[in-house]
């Protein structure tokens, strides 16, 4: 083996002088590369960030995840009965509490739910509270035509305004979205992925199912991970800003090389597994333990849930 | 004192899919008891060994027997023979992220366990037991991504432990490690061979095989056994190590009774 080395790499590069390239030098533009490093960093931050969030002390993470998958489905099924605002705030309220007492920093969890719900909720049903969509006794007069005329096969009414039963619809609705992602955001917050997954055999999810979702699981963090590793190596040699089309070029290649790694490592995995006895049926230890914190979790729930059944035909009678 | 002969290779050829020669005209036997490396040069077929002698690959030609019975894929797949012969022979990986494909570090540790059909109690025994003697017990919830390189290495072999294995196949175990973590798996090597496992190493760094070894068996690039021996016989073959590139011209031995000696170089 020569180690003679060509005379271009004896060259030695121009000093680097003080302030080179820093005043009046362009910034590069952010690529679809350095994008694509951030917001594989982002998924491991906030991975971390879960995984913290589910592993302290509080009242919904003390909870058997099988307790809790059934308790929060009960919740949705109220959520989904209430038929008066002031209930579905009440209840809105109170998963508020259970998230505090589960020790949730309160600003995140309602940045999640509440910017996201109300948002695509909302324009699903914003030309429902006009009166030309949905009928109903006018809360407020926007346009007065003077008198209704056709407009195709519609009939326009004299005025257009937003209505009474309009509003009062798309409010129980937000509302009643709204609780039940907050119940759903609660659960995988306060639950590490692994035993949610688990919890989902109680919903007569198969065996099968949920072993291929906790493999998925692991090794999807993994291929993230080289993946993360093959994009920074391609930053650190970039020198310049490279067209899209180039970067087009860079992220298919790293898709097939990314294929090729699976399937090498799909098949290392199966002989590790063949290796510590799997025969082809997935065998897997259940080792949930029901405790009087899940009794005494399930009869709250069962409580609240009568409650505000209850209180909800009380406000709407 | 090595006992009964557990594996018994003869004349054992194999090739990949693709037509590339990985093992040729293998003759070897382990017994209960020893200590083994297998050293070679990076591709020479070590690894190549491990599986075949794990169930994992089977030869093209030659034949193979384990605990006295003849180990091949219609065998193997003998519920009984199958269970029998996984519960004796344990694989740690060389890729830890091939070992540890579960969720959590408990739930890895228990896998084996668990797939022999152990009951719950047991099961929980055991993967406490190794977690402890192992230090790795506040790891118990963490996914495998998460751990680093010689605490990914401590949970895949904690993974085949726990199913108390008599023969373990350690594939390149001290690679990547740190040296704390390194003097950690030779001990822990020499440990499991005194409760009486059988050890079944495969190496390049020549630095530790004394230690892990009472037997050394060299791999030729051609694929074939150049030798076997002794670790201090095969050591001293400077031409044979050369022969099978494992050491350079500029390789040589710093011996230290008192110390401890190794091969390093000059460049």
């Amino acid at each position: 083996m020569s180690t003679d080395l060509p005379e271009w790499l004896l060259a030695r590069q121009e000093p680097f002088q003080h302030g080179d390239g820093i005043a009046g030098g362009k910034s590069i533009r952010r690529g679809f590369v350095e994008k694509s490093v951030d917001s594989m960093s982002l998924v491991f931050r906030e991975s971390f960030f879960a995984e913290r969030l589910a592993s302290r002390p509080g009242l919904l993470q003390g909870i058997d995840p099988r307790v809790k998958v059934l308790t929060t489905i009960l919740l949705i099924i109220v959520a989904g009965l209430a038929r008066h605002p002031t209930t579905l705030l009440a209840l809105n309220l109170w998963i508020l509490w259970v998230a505090k007492v589960s020790r949730v920093p309160l600003p995140m969890y309602l940045k999640r739910v509440w910017l996201a719900a109300p948002l695509f909720t909302g324009i699903i049903v914003f030309p429902s509270i006009f009166n030309v969509v949905y009928p109903g006794d006018p809360l407020l007069i926007l346009i007065n035509f003077s008198r209704h005329f056709r407009l195709g096969p519609w009939t326009v009414p004299e005025t257009l305004a937003v209505t009474y039963q309009g509003v009062w619809g798309a409010l129980v609705l937000i509302l009643r979205v709204g609780a039940s992602v907050s119940l759903a955001v609660l659960l995988a917050l306060t639950t590490r992925w692994q035993v949610l997954l688990k919890a989902l055999n109680m919903v007569f999810v198969p065996q099968v199912f949920i072993v291929m979702l906790e493999m998925s699981c692991r090794y999807i963090y993994l291929f993230l991970q080289t993946t993360s590793e093959m994009f920074v190596a391609r930053r650190s040699r970039t020198v310049s800003r490279t067209s899209t089309q180039e970067q087009r070029c860079f992220v298919s290649g790293s898709i097939g090389a990314l294929w090729n790694k699976a399937y090498i490592l799909s098949g290392e995995i199966h002989a590790a597994m063949v290796s510590r006895g799997y025969t082809g049926t997935p065998k897997t230890l259940v080792s949930f333990q029901i405790s009087r914190l899940d009794w005494l979790w399930s009869l709250f729930v069962l409580a609240v849930s009568l409650f505000f059944l209850g209180g909800d035909r009380i406000v709407a009678w | 004192m090595p006992g009964e002969i557990l594996f018994e290779l003869k004349d054992v050829c194999y090739h990949y899919p693709g037509g590339e020669e990985a093992l040729s005209d293998i003759n070897l036997s382990i017994r209960q008891g020893e200590k083994v490396a297998l050293i070679g040069a990076n591709g020479c077929g070590k690894s190549t060994l491990l599986n075949v002698l794990d169930g994992l690959l089977f030869p093209q030609k030659g034949s193979i027997s384990s605990f006295g019975l003849i180990l091949d894929e219609k065998n193997i797949s003998k519920k009984d023979f199958n269970f029998a012969f996984r519960r004796r022979v344990g694989f740690v990986f060389q890729n830890c992220d091939a070992q540890l494909f579960n969720s959590s570090v408990w739930e890895e540790i228990a896998f084996g366990l668990v797939q022999l059909g152990l009951d719950t109690r047991e099961v929980k025994r055991r993967v406490e037991d190794v977690m402890s003697m192992l230090g790795i017990g506040h790891l118990k919830d963490r996914p495998p991504f998460r751990l680093s390189g010689g605490e990914k290495k401590k949970v895949a072999i904690a993974s085949v432990l726990s199913m108390n294995p008599e023969v373990i196949l350690l594939d390149e175990p001290a690679n990547n490690l740190d040296p704390r973590t390194q003097s950690w798996m030779i001990k822990l090597v020499k440990q499991l061979n005194h409760a009486g496992k059988t050890l079944v190493t495969t190496t390049h760094n020549l630095d530790i095989i004394e230690e892990i070894a009472d037997r050394v068996v060299v791999f030729s690039e051609d694929h074939r056994i150049a030798a076997v021996g002794k670790p201090k016989e095969i050591l001293d073959k400077r031409e044979l190590l050369q022969q099978v590139n494992l050491v350079d011209e500029q390789f040589h031995r710093h011996i230290r009774d008192d110390l401890h000696r190794h091969y390093h170089s000059h460049n």
